[in-house]
């Protein structure tokens, strides 16, 4: 379910950039790359039993 | 008189590179989902199920897409505070960010196949596992948005007068659909379990088993 989480939230990131959003993409997008990078870093450090 | 904004949007609005400009953000943006509808295609006809950082390279070839679309989706909008020079430092930087991101995830399952004898995960294409060009796609990446910032006076497209060209509601369409189509494969292959398996082989969604 995390990954498919992660997913949508490069959706609505997407969908941010529309007409009348004002800029809050920039936010959506960090919050996209955070998501994403947290998930990697769970995935690097599964094997070592320090995951979180 | 034209005041400093307005010379500045018609000069990045004409020129002999004003329609390359945005056929160059269609290309990079199609070119990414090219590689993406790649990996669904090993997926359904090679069966051959992405592992978790497979997953996490599509993200990251996704949040590079985003760049290019948010300058596409943008220029339409009428916003006079950001300049089209901003605003495809914006879209690029979210690019150069999401390409860094994405090469360490690929680096990292390159070095996990790196030993001599290892056979790798799935099929070599030309040559290369999936990973293995996925470092060379983040790379391009990475290249294109720092060429488009360096030569943002020549490269980055002025605000778009009238409704967006049917083109490129086709490109962010296919953008959409793709990214959809990543949440429903996300959910069949993890079905309720939080992560996926190391090695998926079933759809756990269907009751496949536990991979």
């Amino acid at each position: 379910m995390v990954p498919a989480a992660v997913f949508t939230l490069i959706l609505l990131t997407l969908l941010s950039f529309r007409k009348g959003r004002g800029d809050r993409g920039r936010i959506m997008f960090v919050l996209a790359t955070i998501a994403t990078l947290l998930l990697f870093l769970h995935h690097v450090t599964d094997p070592l039993n320090l995951s979180f | 008189m034209m005041d400093d904004a307005t010379r500045i949007d018609v000069a990045f609005r004409t020129g002999p590179l004003a329609p390359i400009r945005v056929i160059l953000l269609h290309i990079e943006i199609l070119g990414v989902l090219f590689v993406v509808l790649g990996g669904f295609w090993f997926q359904f006809m090679e069966n051959e199920l992405p592992c978790p950082l497979c997953l996490l390279q599509r993200m990251g070839m996704l949040l590079a897409t985003l760049g290019p679309a948010y300058v596409l989706i943008r220029r339409q909008v009428d916003d006079e505070s950001i300049t089209p020079a901003a605003r495809a430092g914006v879209g690029f930087g979210m690019s150069v960010l999401a390409g860094m991101l994405g090469m360490s995830m690929a680096a990292r399952q390159v070095l996990l196949h790196i030993m001599p004898g290892d056979p790798g995960y799935g099929d070599a294409v030309m040559g290369m596992h999936l990973y293995s060009w996925a470092v060379v796609v983040f790379l391009v990446v990475i290249c294109t948005s720092g060429i488009t910032l360096l030569f943002h006076r020549e490269l980055a497209p002025g605000r778009l007068e009238g409704p967006m060209p049917w083109w490129t509601k086709a490109t962010l369409g296919l953008l959409l659909v793709v990214i959809v189509a990543n949440i429903v494969n996300a959910i069949a292959i993890a079905g309720f379990h939080p992560f996926l398996p190391d090695n998926p082989e079933h759809y756990l969604l269907f009751g496949g088993g536990e991979g």
